[in-house]
């Protein structure tokens, strides 16, 4: 049984350094991959929600601030967007740093989403975009 | 002053679809429209939300296009983090107005482009050189 063991472990390790294939070992590691195309297109999409809560942050900052303005919401908006950018951030440094790939971690396409989607249902909470329109 | 920046945005969309490979035109085209870049983003600080993310949807098909050289992804890096430093700016004129509020400032990171050379019209890239 543990000789099993062993010898199906380094079956593994052996395809692995033998294959060069990065789907292969991402499915072995456990990694989900997606094309790469879908990281490039996830790291450029997500500007809008950030930019209308940079925009709102402004609009609310005087110490009078005008209706319709929520401390609330500024403070959930501002981690938010911070989780958005090194999200974001590091889905662009990964394809800089494997400019040959074809496939790359779905991790970071969902990092991407859950930040935006995190970001939109709050600016959504408090209509921030009827505010500053 | 928002409608001429949008032209000149649409302007320079229209030359992405051309950057492929590693060509010396690439780069050159690339050192364009960095140098177009540099001198808009500046004015985003403010410009309404649909020029902000056309500027930075543009640096982001630069950066992951492959065909940008280090040097340009740099420039395109601190471009990217100047307007993240406008975010933190406006948190930081938020927080220092509504100090009650409990919004954690953060310095923005090395936004500025002081000290920063736009690159020569002229490509430097070794493989052209060939």
């Amino acid at each position: 049984m543990k000789l099993t063991a062993m010898l199906a472990a380094a079956g593994v390790s052996m395809l692995l350094a033998i294959s060069g294939c990065s789907t292969l070992k991402s499915i072995a590691s456990g990694t989900t991959t997606v094309p790469t195309s879908k990281i490039v297109a996830a790291a450029s999409g997500v500007d809008t929600a950030e930019q209308l809560a940079g925009t709102y942050i402004q609009y609310c900052s005087p110490a009078t601030q005008p209706a319709g303005c929520s401390n609330a919401a500024i403070v959930q908006i501002v981690p938010a967007v911070r989780s958005l950018r090194a999200a974001r951030n590091a889905a662009e440094q990964w394809i800089v740093d494997n400019p040959s790939a074809t496939v790359g971690p779905a991790s970071l396409v969902d990092a991407i989403t859950n930040a935006n989607n995190a970001l939109a249902t709050i600016e959504a909470q408090y209509s921030v975009s009827s505010v500053v329109k | 002053m928002q409608a001429a920046l949008q032209i000149l945005l649409s302007l320079i969309a229209d030359l992405l679809p051309t950057i492929t490979g590693s060509s010396s035109s690439t780069t050159a085209t690339i050192n364009k429209i960095i140098t177009a870049l540099i001198q808009i983003v500046p004015l985003l600080s403010t410009a309404e939300t649909a020029v902000v993310t056309a500027v930075r949807n543009m640096i982001s098909a630069l950066t992951t296009s492959g065909a940008a050289t280090p040097a340009q992804l740099t420039t395109l890096q601190q471009l990217d983090a100047q307007i993240d430093a406008y975010f933190e700016n406006a948190v930081t004129s938020f927080a220092t107005n509504h100090p009650d509020a409990g919004v954690t400032t953060q310095t923005p990171g090395a936004g500025g482009l002081s000290g920063y050379t736009a690159p020569a019209a002229t490509t430097t890239d070794p493989t052209a050189a060939a």
